[in-house]
């Protein structure tokens, strides 16, 4: 608990201090105001959007997105990264498919996306999805191929035979580190939110950037930006004490 | 016909172009009711051994035939218990006993039966308070006990025991030699015990197979002439013990290594 109130208060600290260098740059600076917005200019902007509404409905419309793309990226990833885990030898010939797939930009089948499935909701979820895809897949199948081998014996010891495995042994075994993957791909996948909402869309925290910017509003621009970033930190936290959590309840280091 | 009957059984691996052989020329018989030590130094292929018992793996030559019935797969019938428990960590107590019961080959068993068999061998090892506990709320010594009562429920005829108290500290150790000596003569198991340490094959066994390394074989196969209860510290059990001790003396690099 100490801990937590220790890390609140760092928190504050920094992004007070954060605040307080943008403003004196901006006072030295003699900027544009147009072209650098004081941290006022973006907390008025935010204020603005706030209250006509539009913010919390662009936030809404990016988090249902999210949330969609993510939670399905992570159910077919973990179930065919089981299943490839306890497979070896077919994951050798997936498996270059896959790091062939895995360096290519979300955003570079963004054409092709809103190609096929046109424009709205779908697009943005589909980049949400590839982004989180990969890595959650990927440390699946190292999840399962780390495993304790004793949990295998012991499995094969009490006649505990696929599929049943699968689901009792081996996904409980590895969820410690699948758990570490899904981790990493939130941040990933938001990431790739906004940029998603860019195309194709006209809602949600991406495109309200791209309109501010064609409305030339860089008061509003900033607001957005800071919007995601806010967010970003928010289920980065809520995910970290998840994991904490999970941690505890496979008998690892409790603190 | 013995229960378990090893037939020149040989165990090789390879591990790119070279071989390795884990054992070789294994003859042994072990009888229903029978507590077997397999004592030896790290590297002479005693784990191996039972392992290619329990039937996780496959002996390359020979063969291994358990109540007539050549071993080729594990099975719930012969149970191993291991060094570091092997117990599932998200389970707990009372649902790491019930696991082998979920899978029951003959007869599934309901809810309440698996739970009420659980609660009897949890009670067995004298760990009922502790059956909503999780294994890493619990000591080393607890643990193996809970991997004990989770053997006995799917009550098979043999245990394999692979230096299953080569993790805890001596005073947990002779405690649970007392308990698993109790444990097979009431229930009334085949034991087959792998272990290093020549007191503790003195005490438990009815019968200690000694092995040499490299490759692992048979160096000799002794009675142990001492009865019920033991002393550790009698004067025949200390001179038995000390019989056990001269047959690894007879080559002295071997005797170097297992002092170490």
């Amino acid at each position: 608990m100490k801990k937590t109130l220790l890390g609140v208060r760092n928190v504050i600290v920094s992004f007070a201090a954060l605040i307080l260098v943008w403003q004196l740059v901006f006072i030295v600076g003699q900027f544009n105001e147009a072209l650098f917005p004081a941290p006022t200019t973006a907390f008025k902007a935010l204020v603005e959007t706030l209250q006509d509404g539009s913010l919390l409905e662009n936030i809404a419309a990016s988090l249902k997105r999210f949330a969609i793309g993510y939670a399905s990226a992570v159910v077919v990833a973990v179930a065919l990264g089981l299943v490839l885990g306890v497979l070896p030898r077919v994951f050798q010939f997936v498996n270059p498919i896959v790091q062939l797939l895995r360096p290519i930009s979300p955003m570079a089948w963004a054409p092709f996306i809103v190609l096929w499935v046109g424009i709205g909701d779908a697009p943005a979820t589909i980049v949400v999805f590839i982004a989180a895809f990969f890595p959650v897949l990927l440390s699946t199948v190292s999840a399962v191929a780390n495993i304790d081998p004793i949990y295998f014996k012991v499995a094969r010891n009490f006649g505990v035979s696929q599929p049943y495995a699968l689901w009792k042994i081996i996904f409980p075994a590895a969820f410690p580190q699948i758990a570490n993957g899904i981790h990493l791909a939130l941040g990933t996948a938001w990431v790739f939110l906004a940029a998603g909402e860019m195309n194709g869309v006209q809602s949600g925290l991406g495109y309200m950037v791209v309109d501010a910017r064609n409305n030339l509003r860089t008061d509003v621009l900033l607001a957005a930006i800071l919007t995601i970033g806010a967010i970003g930190l928010a289920l980065d936290a809520a995910i970290k004490f998840v994991d904490r959590q999970i941690v505890k309840a496979w008998g690892g280091d409790e603190q | 016909m013995s229960l378990i009957q090893v037939e020149n059984a040989t165990m090789e691996f390879r591990r790119a172009d070279a071989r390795f052989t884990a054992f070789e020329n294994i003859s042994l018989t072990i009888e229903r009711g029978e507590f077997v030590c397999v004592l030896g130094a790290s590297g002479c292929g005693k784990s191996t051994l039972l392992n290619a018992l329990a039937g996780f793996l496959r002996v390359t030559r020979g063969r291994v035939v358990i109540a007539g019935q050549e071993v080729t797969a594990p099975s719930s019938k012969y149970v191993t218990i291991f060094q570091n428990y092997g117990l599932l960590p998200w389970r707990n107590v009372q649902k790491n006993v019930e696991l082998g019961l979920e899978h029951s080959k003959t007869r599934r068993l309901t809810r309440a039966e698996r739970r009420e068999r659980a609660e009897k061998y949890i009670e067995l090892v004298g760990l009922s308070a502790f059956k909503r506990s999780y294994p890493r709320q619990l000591s080393g010594g607890m643990q193996q006990r809970v991997a004990i009562a989770r053997a006995l429920a799917v009550e098979p005829e043999i245990l394999f025991m692979d230096e299953p108290f080569g993790a805890l500290d001596a005073i947990t150790r002779s405690k649970l030699q007392d308990d698993v000596r109790a444990l097979s003569q009431v229930e009334r198991k085949t034991v087959v015990f792998v272990t290093h340490d020549i007191t503790e094959a003195v005490y438990l066994a009815d019968k200690i197979v000694i092995l040499t390394p490299n490759p692992g074989r048979i160096k000799a196969i002794v009675e142990v002439p001492l009865r019920g209860v033991r002393d550790r510290v009698a004067k025949e059990f200390i001179a038995f013990q000390n019989t056990v001790f001269d047959l690894f003396h007879r080559e002295p690099d071997e005797l170097v290594e297992y002092m170490i």
